[in-house]
C-alpha cells in the first residue's frame, strides 16, 4: 500500500487512527494492533512477503536476546553478531544481487547458469538496514534488548518507515516502543507534515515524473540536448520530492502515534559541496553507513590516505548498490566516491571560493549522478548523457518546448520548495506569534491536501520508485 | 521544518481538525457503502479476465511479430489473481469515492489554473491534450499498418467469393491533418497512420471512403464536426457521413432504398443547449473542459424495427420493438435537458454493443454488417432505416469467434460489409483487436 492512494488516506489511515485512540492508555494493546495494521499495509502489494519479513523480525529477535545474554562473552556475542549481519545481508543478497551475480558471472564466462526469476519484496533493504541496526544496537548496548518480539516487530514493520524509509535506528525509537507520549501538539505537527509530504509526492514529485519518463523513454535519435536537460532536471526535481514527501509523511504519520523519527532530508539541493550534499541527502541512510561500515573500518581518522580511500570506495559501492542491483547504481556509487575522495583529498570544504560555483559544481554533479540512476542500463546512461552534451542530436525541440511550457509553474514552484525559502520567511517575521497564522495556516495545508486528493481521486500517474531498494 | 517544537499551534490544530474531519467523513461514508463495495469488488475481479488481455496488448507484449502464434485466453498465476484483487479493491474503493466527479472538477480547475495543456493518465492512451482552438483531444503514437493490410486482404478475398462488398469507412480525426491545432511540440500519428493504411487499401484495390477528404472537400468547419468534449464527431456530422455513405453505395453499388429516409428534413432535430459532458471531459472535469451542446436525431417518419443485443460471447440479453424511438434509440438520454450529463451519445445503440442486429420490417432487401467502433453508433442506427437487416460487430468487446468465422456463420450472406473506425482504432491498445479478422492458426 503506498500514502498516495485513495485507500491509504480514506480508508486505512482513519480506521488505524480511529482503533488506535480507542485503545488509549493501553500500551501494550496499541503495539500489538500498530503491529498487525502495518503487516496488513506490507501483505497489501504482495501477501507472501510478510512470511519473509517475520522470520526476518523471529531470527533478529533471537540472536538479540542471546547477545544480551552472552554480553560479558566477547567471543560469542561477537559470533552472534556476525551470524545475524551474514543472515540480514543473506536475506538481501538472495533477493535482490542473485539473479544480477549470476547474470554477470555468465556474461563474464560466458556460461549458461540458470537466472532465478525472483521477484524483489518491497522495502527490504530497509526493514533489513534496520533488522541489523537492532542488533548491532544491542551489541554495542546503545538499545535496550526486547524481551517481547513484538516490540522488534514492531520497530522492523512499523508501517511508516516499512516501504520507503526513513532507516529509523533502533537506538533513536528503542525508548519510544513502550514509553512514548502521544500529544495534541505533536499530533497536529504530524498532520501537517504529512499533508506537507503528500504534496510534495503528489503535486510536485508525480508531475516531474511524467517529463522524465517521456525524456528517458525517447529513443536516442529523438532526444533532444534541450528535452535531455529537461529530462534529467525532472528527474532530479521527481526524486528530491517523492523521496523527501515519503519521509515527510513518514515522520508525519510517526508523530501522529508518538514517534519521533529523525530528519531524512534537508534542502539537499542548496548544497555547495557533494559531501554537504550528502549530509543533506537521505541522511539515515548516510549515517547508517557511516556508524556500522565507515566508522567500523576506520573512517578518516587512518594513518594513510589509502586506507582512507579504501573506506570511502567501500562505503560508496555499497551506498550505490543498497539502491539497486544494476550497474548503473554502482556507477552512481563509484561516481560519488570519486567526487567525495577528491573533495576530501583537496580539503575542498575548507578552500574559499565563490558559493555560487561550488552550488553550480555540486547540483551539475548531482544531476548527472540522477542521469545513471534513473537509467536502465549503463548502455542507455551513457546515451543520454551524451545527448545531454549535444553528442548525436538536435540541441532542441518542439517537444522539449511543450513540455517545458506545460511545465514552468511546476519548475518554479520545484526551485522555491527546494530552497529553505519558506522557513526563512517565517522565522523573519515571527509568522507562528502572528495571530493571521491561525487562518492561514489552516487554509494553506488543507487546500494542499485537498488539491492532491483530487489528484489521487482522479486517478493520476502516481509511480512507486522505490521497487528497486 | 519544525520552528517550535513542542508546542502546540493554533493553526496547526486546526489543520488537523479538518484534516481528520475531511478524511473521517470518506471513511465514515465509504463504511456505509461497504455491502455495495464488497459485491463490486467481487463483480470487477471476476471481470478481469478481458482486462488481462487488454493489458498484454496496452504494454505491447504482442505485436505484429507474436500476435499470429497468440490464442486470446491467458492464464494468470495464483499470486497475479491476489495481486489482482488488491488492485480491484483499490479501484473500486476510488471509484465508490462519494463526490468523486466534483472532485474531478476541482482537479480541473487546479490544471486550468495552473495553465496545463496535457493532463497526464498513468494509460498514455488516455492523456488528454487542450488543442489551440480549446477543443480537447488524445493523442497516439506511430504504428504500422501491416497486420490490417494482410488481414484485409484476406477478408477482402473471402467476401469476393461469396459476393459481399467490402468497404472501409475512414472516420475523421478530432486533429485536423491541414491544421493539426496541437500543442507546440506534439505530432500528428494518427493521421499519418490512417493515411499508411488507406495507402495500403489502395493498393489492395478495396473500397474505402475516406471522411477527413469528404469534409475537407465540402469546406465544413472541421472544429464543428467534433464535440469540444468527446473525441467522437457530432450527431449532425455523423448524419452528414450517413447520407453520403448511403449516397456512396447508391452510386456505387446499386444499392436502391427510400428518399424518404435520406433527406434531413424528415427527421427531428432536438438541441439541448450546454448538455453534454463528452468522455474526455469526464477525465478532466468541465472546469477545464467547458460543456457541449448536444443534437439528438431522430426520423419524423413512421418506423417499425427490432433491436437486439448480443453478449461477448454471442447470447442475446436484449431485445426492443418498436418505432425507432422505442427500438435502436433510447429517448431517455434526453431526460434532464438542462443538466450536463456524459453519454447522451448512447441515445444510439444504448452504448457500443459487442453484438447487435436492428431488424427493419418495413423494408425487405439489403443485410449489411458493420464492424465498427464508436463512430458507427449514429451511422448504423440511421442506415437502419434504409437496410432489413444492419447487424453490428465490435471486435474490441466481441470474443466469441472471429469476424471471419461469424460472417462464415451466416446463412445468408451479407450485401455489404462495412468497416468503420476512426484513427485511433490504430493505436497499440485496440489494433490488433480491431483488425484481427481471422484465426491464423
Amino acid at each position: 500500500m503506498i500514502f498516495s492512494s485513495s485507500i491509504f488516506l480514506l480508508v486505512f489511515l482513519p480506521f488505524v487512527l480511529i482503533i488506535y485512540y480507542t485503545l488509549y492508555s493501553q500500551r501494550l494493546a496499541q503495539n500489538i494492533f500498530l503491529f498487525l495494521v502495518s503487516l496488513l499495509f506490507y501483505a497489501w502489494g504482495e501477501p507472501w512477503f510478510v512470511l519473509i519479513m517475520l522470520l526476518s523480525i523471529l531470527v533478529n529477535y533471537a540472536i538479540g536476546l542471546n547477545i544480551d545474554l552472552h554480553r560479558n562473552n566477547q567471543v560469542i556475542s561477537k559470533i552472534l553478531l556476525t551470524i545475524t549481519v551474514l543472515y540480514n545481508l543473506s536475506i538481501i543478497f538472495l533477493y535482490k544481487y542473485l539473479a544480477f551475480t549470476i547474470t554477470n558471472i555468465n556474461t563474464l564466462f560466458s556460461l549458461t547458469l540458470p537466472v532465478p526469476d525472483i521477484v524483489l519484496p518491497i522495502g527490504i533493504s530497509f526493514f533489513t538496514f534496520q533488522a541489523i541496526s537492532y542488533v548491532i544496537d544491542v551489541y554495542r548496548g546503545q538499545g535496550e534488548v526486547q524481551k517481547n518480539p513484538l516490540n522488534v516487530g514492531l520497530y522492523i514493520a512499523l508501517f511508516p518507515q516499512l516501504i520507503a524509509g526513513p532507516i529509523v535506528r533502533y537506538e533513536t525509537i528503542a525508548n519510544q516502543i513502550n514509553h512514548r507520549k502521544e500529544n495534541i501538539a505533536d499530533f497536529s505537527e504530524g498532520c501537517v507534515r504529512f499533508i506537507i509530504g503528500l504534496s510534495k509526492k503528489v503535486l510536485l514529485s508525480n508531475n516531474f515524473a511524467i517529463v522524465a519518463d517521456k525524456a528517458f523513454s525517447l529513443p536516442n535519435d529523438q532526444l533532444s540536448t534541450a528535452f535531455a536537460w529537461l529530462g534529467a532536471i525532472s528527474y532530479s526535481f521527481q526524486i528530491l520530492f517523492d523521496f523527501s514527501g515519503y519521509s515527510d509523511m513518514a515522520i508525519g504519520l510517526g508523530k501522529m502515534f508518538g514517534f519521533h523519527f529523525d530528519e531524512n532530508f534537508n534542502y539537499p539541493y542548496i548544497s555547495a559541496s557533494i559531501s554537504e550534499f550528502w549530509r543533506r541527502w537521505h541522511i539515515s541512510l548516510g549515517s547508517w553507513f557511516r556508524d556500522y561500515v565507515y566508522f567500523p573500518l576506520g573512517g578518516s581518522r587512518v594513518d594513510s590516505k589509502w586506507k582512507l580511500i579504501r573506506n570511502l570506495f567501500i562505503v560508496w559501492v555499497l551506498t550505490g548498490v543498497w539502491h539497486g542491483a544494476n550497474w548503473t547504481f554502482i556507477a552512481w556509487g563509484f561516481l560519488y566516491f570519486l567526487l567525495i575522495t577528491i573533495e576530501k583529498l583537496t580539503r575542498f570544504e575548507r578552500t574559499s571560493g565563490l558559493r555560487i560555483v561550488r552550488h553550480i559544481y555540486t547540483l551539475f554533479f548531482v544531476c548527472l549522478g540522477w542521469v545513471l540512476f534513473r537509467s536502465i542500463d549503463l548502455s542507455q546512461a551513457c546515451t543520454y548523457l551524451g545527448s545531454m552534451f549535444g553528442i548525436g542530436g538536435r540541441y532542441t525541440d518542439s517537444l522539449a518546448r511543450f513540455y517545458f511550457l506545460d511545465n514552468l509553474i511546476f519548475i518554479i514552484f520545484a526551485v522555491i520548495c527546494s530552497m529553505p525559502l519558506l522557513p526563512y520567511m517565517k522565522k523573519r517575521f515571527h509568522y507562528h506569534d502572528l495571530k493571521i497564522s491561525y487562518i492561514l495556516t489552516p487554509i494553506f495545508y488543507i487546500v494542499l491536501f485537498f488539491v492532491s486528493l483530487t489528484y489521487i481521486i482522479k486517478g493520476a500517474y502516481n509511480p512507486f520508485i522505490y521497487f528497486n531498494f | 521544518m519544525d520552528n517550535k517544537k513542542n508546542s502546540l499551534h493554533i493553526g496547526r490544530l486546526i489543520t488537523a481538525i479538518l484534516f481528520l474531519l475531511v478524511i473521517m467523513f470518506y471513511f465514515i461514508i465509504l463504511w456505509m457503502n461497504s455491502p455495495k463495495i464488497i459485491l463490486e469488488i467481487k463483480s470487477s475481479v471476476k471481470n478481469s479476465f478481458i482486462e488481462n488481455v487488454d493489458q498484454d496488448f496496452e504494454n505491447g507484449k504482442l505485436n505484429d511479430e507474436v500476435i499470429e502464434d497468440r490464442t486470446i485466453a491467458t492464464k494468470t498465476s495464483f499470486s497475479e489473481k491476489l495481486g489482482n484483487i488488491f488492485s480491484k479493491t483499490e479501484s473500486v474503493i476510488n471509484d465508490s469515492i462519494p463526490g468523486k466527479l466534483s472532485l474531478i472538477d476541482w482537479n480541473g480547475l487546479t490544471q486550468r489554473l495552473l495553465l496545463k495543456r496535457m493532463i497526464p493518465e498513468p494509460n498514455d492512451n488516455n492523456t488528454v491534450y487542450k488543442m489551440d482552438n480549446g477543443q480537447l483531444t488524445y493523442t497516439y503514437p506511430d504504428i504500422g499498418v501491416r497486420i490490417a493490410h494482410k488481414n484485409f486482404t484476406v477478408l477482402n478475398r473471402y467476401l469476393k467469393s461469396v459476393g459481399t462488398k467490402l468497404l472501409y469507412v475512414q472516420a475523421p480525426y478530432k486533429v485536423n491533418q491541414d491544421n493539426n491545432e496541437l500543442p507546440y511540440g506534439l505530432e500528428d500519428y494518427p493521421n499519418k497512420n490512417a493515411d499508411k493504411l488507406l495507402e495500403g487499401l489502395q493498393k489492395l484495390n478495396i473500397d474505402f471512403i475516406d471522411f477527413r477528404e469528404v469534409f475537407s472537400n465540402n469546406f465544413l468547419d472541421y472544429k464543428k464536426l467534433f464535440y469540444n468534449t468527446d473525441h467522437h464527431w457530432t450527431t449532425e456530422t455523423a448524419f452528414f457521413a450517413y447520407q453520403y455513405l448511403l449516397d456512396y453505395i447508391e452510386k456505387n453499388y446499386g444499392f436502391q432504398y427510400n428518399k424518404q429516409t435520406y433527406n434531413g428534413a424528415n427527421y427531428n432535430q432536438l438541441t439541448l443547449k450546454q448538455s453534454f459532458i463528452g468522455s474526455l471531459a469526464n477525465r478532466v472535469g468541465k472546469w477545464y473542459a467547458g460543456i457541449d451542446d448536444f443534437t439528438f436525431i431522430y426520423p419524423k417518419f413512421k418506423t417499425k424495427l427490432t433491436y437486439m443485443k448480443y453478449d461477448a460471447n454471442g447470447s442475446l440479453y436484449l431485445v426492443r420493438n418498436g418505432t425507432f424511438e422505442e427500438s435502436v434509440f433510447y429517448p431517455e438520454r434526453m431526460d434532464n435537458p438542462d443538466t450536463p450529463l456524459a453519454y447522451r451519445d448512447n441515445c444510439y445503440l444504448g452504448g457500443n454493443p459487442d453484438l447487435g442486429r436492428i431488424i427493419n420490417h418495413k423494408v425487405h432487401k439489403g443485410k449489411i454488417l458493420f464492424v465498427q467502433d464508436s463512430f458507427g453508433k449514429p451511422i448504423a442506427s440511421f442506415m437502419a432505416l434504409n437496410f432489413h437487416e444492419v447487424d453490428i460487430i465490435d471486435l474490441r468487446y466481441f470474443t466469441e469467434s472471429y469476424l471471419m468465422d461469424f460472417i462464415k456463420d451466416e446463412t445468408i450472406p451479407y450485401d455489404y460489409v462495412v468497416i468503420l473506425y476512426n484513427p485511433s482504432a490504430l493505436k497499440r491498445s485496440t489494433y490488433y483487436r480491431q483488425f484481427r479478422f481471422y484465426d491464423y492458426e
